[in-house]
């Protein structure tokens, strides 16, 4: 049962729950109030929650989250490092040619983007 | 003029990835500081630009002046140079006097400009909040990792 604490910490790493929270009560047009009432809870626990004084229970993340009409969707996947490559080369570079380089991706964008238009 | 580069330039020169077309900055809201501002923008032609209509542009009412700027929180502009966005209270922060406390010293070239704290960066993204800007936040995360690993500040 080992699998399920670490797929939950990866999730929650990526969208912290109380992001996780919000974003399910925006996107469901629902008030702190109205979602404390489906849920049966206080909606002081979701103002809590919803400003990281509290760190919610799977559980109580996917009752809340359920109670905004979405179900909370974990898997596994494999570990993508592409990230890490990415910002150890940046890290690499001095700051002027971190610079110089973006500045070269955006004229080669706008170069692509003018020879499609 | 006294500012702390914010949004994605921060982060390249911070040590992310991640492509950006447009330059953000808090700005110190002292009046001989925003009067700096708006001669500034008056020089690089910056007109309005609104969301969604990114090719088009409006002229502001009078040239730029400190008065300009009232009660915006942000303003998104047009510039000769490019996109420039003024945040004057970026979300999740107490502006210019909150970031500068944090912010790292970097030389850009024989600049030395002041960049907001990745800690800093990574909580204005969660205050706005919304796919696109949490969406973000896990590169922010790795590159935090990152800097702590390499005894970056």
């Amino acid at each position: 049962m080992l699998v399920v604490p670490d797929a939950v910490s990866a999730i929650i790493e990526q969208m912290p729950a109380w992001a996780l929270l919000r974003e399910a009560r925006a996107r469901a047009k629902l008030s702190q109030r109205t979602l404390a009432g489906r849920a049966r809870t206080a909606q002081s626990e979701i103002a809590r929650i919803e400003t990281a004084r509290q760190e919610p229970s799977y559980a109580t993340l996917e009752r809340l989250v359920r109670a905004a009409g979405f179900d909370l969707k974990v898997e596994l996947v494999p570990h993508d490092d592409h990230d890490e490559v990415l910002i150890d080369a940046m890290l690499a570079l001095p700051v002027g040619e971190r610079l110089d380089s973006l500045e070269e991706q955006n004229e080669f964008f706008a170069s692509v983007t003018e020879s499609g238009s | 003029m006294r500012f702390v580069i914010v949004g994605g330039v921060a982060e390249r020169i911070l040590g992310s990835p991640r492509v950006t077309d447009d330059f953000d900055i808090c700005p110190a809201i002292a009046r001989t500081n925003l009067e700096r501002l708006a001669s500034i923008l008056n020089e690089v032609d910056a007109r309005f630009r609104a969301e969604g209509l990114e090719l088009e542009a409006f002229s502001p009412p009078e040239a730029w002046n400190a008065n300009s700027f009232g009660s915006f929180t942000s303003i998104a502009l047009t510039t000769r140079f490019g996109f420039f966005d003024v945040w004057f209270r970026p979300d999740g922060t107490g502006g210019y006097d909150d970031l500068i406390r944090n912010a790292i010293d970097a030389e850009v070239g024989p600049i030395s400009v002041k960049v907001a704290h990745l800690d800093d960066i990574v909580r204005n993204k969660e205050a706005i909040g919304g796919p696109k800007y949490l969406s973000q936040l896990p590169l922010l995360r790795e590159l935090q990792r990152r800097r702590r690993e390499q005894d970056l500040p």
